[in-house]
């Protein structure tokens, strides 16, 4: 393991057990995450990105269940802890926001109360009021105006932006190495993600937090994250520095997000938006070979009967037949 | 909050006032003359209409409404026709039966189906829901009054081990408080359940989650504050319904309670006894009304601001 390294996620299998079978939903996935670095975790709904999360956290909802792989966190493999242990974990060393900052706050305790709870079960040598000054400092560093009075108010008092502000002080109250932010900005206004995305930057900056960024908008990949990894039905398609995946994608699927953003060029008509054609796979099925291979342009005969095996490009990983090194060379001559 | 105190108390007088109104005209209705009932059949007319006078029901019934409300607001409630006592006196003697019967089921109901419930929701689907739920559909449908006779028979003539009938001393409620409970056991721990489960979907449940708050505090801070709202309606549905008197259970058990009282009242043609019965209870109504609603202020920071703000 790498010394810089914070997070390693090793062949990854966390499958549903239902009725009608069992659904792959993370089928096999490995990245890392080093320390201070922010990745983000990219793919369409139902990719398996905030199943992800949920691994990580050890919170898999039922029937769900983490089958294989590893999860080391500074080396130690969090799949081994046990459910107290993990308690431990979460909320302290792994910390996560969520979507929706309207409803993941409860409604019937003050925000103050809140964001003092993680110190409460992971800071037993903080007294009350040094809890408390704790919590008012993180409102100020999260730019909440009035902390003092806000300490005291219910979330419907505050809007949206400012409701994430405090899940976001939450996250942060016991320092930890790793923040999850499972799409932290799609349920806001344009102009307040834009205010949320630049303290998630500042606190990167001044804290030298480690960021899982899970996201569906190319956008926000673009203005905070240091590497990528592009999901696929479960599996990572994809994984490079942010710069090589906007300038040079290199898996078709990857190739086609980046197709189905609009561009707005001023005095220029857009042509029309490109589009994936196709749907996503069932995962309660068994497929062969590729699984973008029905939706992707340069789909072989091959892509439909092997699976492919990740490639090593400059910078990253890919998992496509075209760049296997057989291929590259009769294709590339 | 005062403006609302006082808009809520205006608004309870129109209530009483209604009530009474309404059972004034109902009690004039209804067929049964007490006059008839407390004579016998074979009373002449003049005896009749002695009586009629004495008890003052022979004047016109607006005249009749006017003097009781005003009697009424000076806290006289009238004299019973039969008892030959003071309407309140009568009331506040079969209150302290009533109360302490009343106050002890919903303390045992609620020690029953407060745990029933949450852990029927935590384990939902499992053997265990399925047990508790299966336990509550049974208290449910036991109609009171076969489990009564089953309990006396059990406990009080097979067992001979507590008393079946009378409401002297503490033992003499057991029985009677069990059956009471058990009946309201079964639908509050199906409602406390289904809300607990609706609080456990809430995204708020997941973040505590992801702070590594423990499962037990998850449940009985997070979820429970915000599952508390229903169960306090209920608690004071049930609390109204208790303080009414339990009419089946009290006669069984040959209790002094307000549900016996009303009963020899209406059988009677009791007019003055009805009346304030009727008064009493819209009175509890109102009163257990007006807390609930405080109580959910409490609970509810949402409540509480909006109520302050208007």
């Amino acid at each position: 393991m790498h010394e810089n390294t914070l997070l390693e996620v090793n062949n990854l299998r966390t499958h549903f057990f239902l009725e009608k079978g069992v659904l792959k939903a993370i089928d096999g996935i490995s990245f890392r995450v080093a320390k201070g670095e922010t990745l983000a975790l990219v793919g369409e709904s139902g990719c398996g990105k905030s199943l992800t999360a949920a691994s990580i956290m050890g919170l898999v909802p039922s029937p769900g269940k983490v089958v294989d792989g590893e999860i080391l966190l500074n080396g130690e493999d969090l799949l081994q802890k046990t459910q107290k242990e993990m308690r431990q974990v979460r909320g302290s060393r792994i910390t996560m926001i969520f979507q929706e900052p309207m409803t993941a706050l409860n409604p019937v305790f003050t925000i103050g109360w809140q964001i003092m709870e993680p110190l409460r079960y992971h800071r037993k040598d903080l007294t009350k009021a040094e809890a408390k000054e704790r919590a008012i400092e993180l409102l100020d560093l999260l730019r909440i105006p009035l902390p003092r009075q806000r300490f005291h108010e219910y979330p419907h008092q505050l809007s949206g932006g400012m409701r994430q502000r405090v899940l976001i002080a939450m996250a942060l109250a016991c320092d930890p190495d790793l923040l999850i932010c499972d799409e932290p900005t799609t349920a806001l206004d344009v102009t307040v993600q834009a205010q949320i995305l630049d303290l998630l930057l500042e606190i990167k900056e001044k804290l030298g937090t480690s960021i899982i960024m899970i996201t569906h908008d190319l956008g926000v990949v673009r203005e905070i994250a240091d590497r990528v990894a592009i999901m696929y039905a479960g599996k990572i398609v994809e994984e490079n520095s942010t710069h090589e995946v906007f300038n040079q994608p290199r898996h078709p699927y990857t190739e086609a997000l980046l197709n189905s953003v609009p561009r707005i060029v001023q005095g220029e008509r857009q042509e029309e938006l490109y589009q994936i054609p196709g749907m996503v796979p069932n995962l309660l099925k068994t497929h062969q070979g590729c699984l973008f291979a029905p939706r992707c342009d340069y789909a072989k005969e091959l892509c439909f009967g092997v699976t492919p095996e990740e490639h090593l490009v400059l910078g990253g990983l890919v998992a496509c037949r075209r760049y296997s090194e057989e291929v590259d060379l009769r294709e590339l001559n | 909050m005062l403006k609302y105190a006082m808009e809520r108390i205006l608004q309870s007088s129109l209530v009483l006032l209604g009530v009474t109104l309404i059972t004034f005209i109902l009690l004039n209705v209804v067929p049964g003359d007490p006059v008839l009932i407390m004579l016998d059949q074979r009373a002449d007319q003049l005896t009749i209409d002695r009586v009629r006078h004495e008890l003052g029901i022979d004047r016109p019934l607006p005249t009749q409404y006017f003097e009781f409300l005003k009697n009424a607001v000076r806290g006289d409630l009238g004299t019973s026709f039969f008892k030959k006592r003071p309407v309140t006196e009568l009331l506040s003697s079969a209150f302290g039966a009533t109360a302490k019967l009343g106050l002890m089921t919903l303390a045992v109901s609620l020690c029953m189906s407060i745990p029933m419930g949450i852990l029927a929701a935590v384990f939902r689907g499992s053997i265990i829901d399925r047990a508790i739920m299966f336990l509550a559909m049974l208290f449910m449908s036991l109609p009171s009054l076969w489990l009564a006779m089953v309990f006396q028979l059990i406990f009080g003539v097979f067992l001979a081990a507590l008393p079946i009938s009378g409401s002297e001393t503490m033992r003499h409620y057991i029985l009677p408080v069990a059956i009471l409970a058990i009946g309201y056991a079964g639908g509050a721990s199906r409602l406390i359940r289904n809300n607990v489960i609706d609080s456990l979907g809430h995204d708020f449940v997941t973040t505590a989650r992801s702070k590594g708050v423990p499962e037990f505090f998850v449940v009985m801070q997070h979820v429970l504050k915000n599952a508390a709202i229903p169960i306090v309606t209920l608690i004071g549905i049930q609390l109204r319904s208790v303080l009414g008197g339990a009419m089946i259970i009290e006669t069984i058990f040959s209790m002094h309670g307000l549900g016996r009282l009303a009963i020899d009242a209406i059988n009677t043609r009791d007019m003055p006894l009805i009346q304030g019965n009727v008064v009493y209870t819209a009175t509890v109504f109102v009163v257990i009304n007006l807390v609930v609603d405080l109580v959910y202020g409490l609970l509810d920071p949402r409540v509480r601001l909006a109520g302050g703000e208007s």
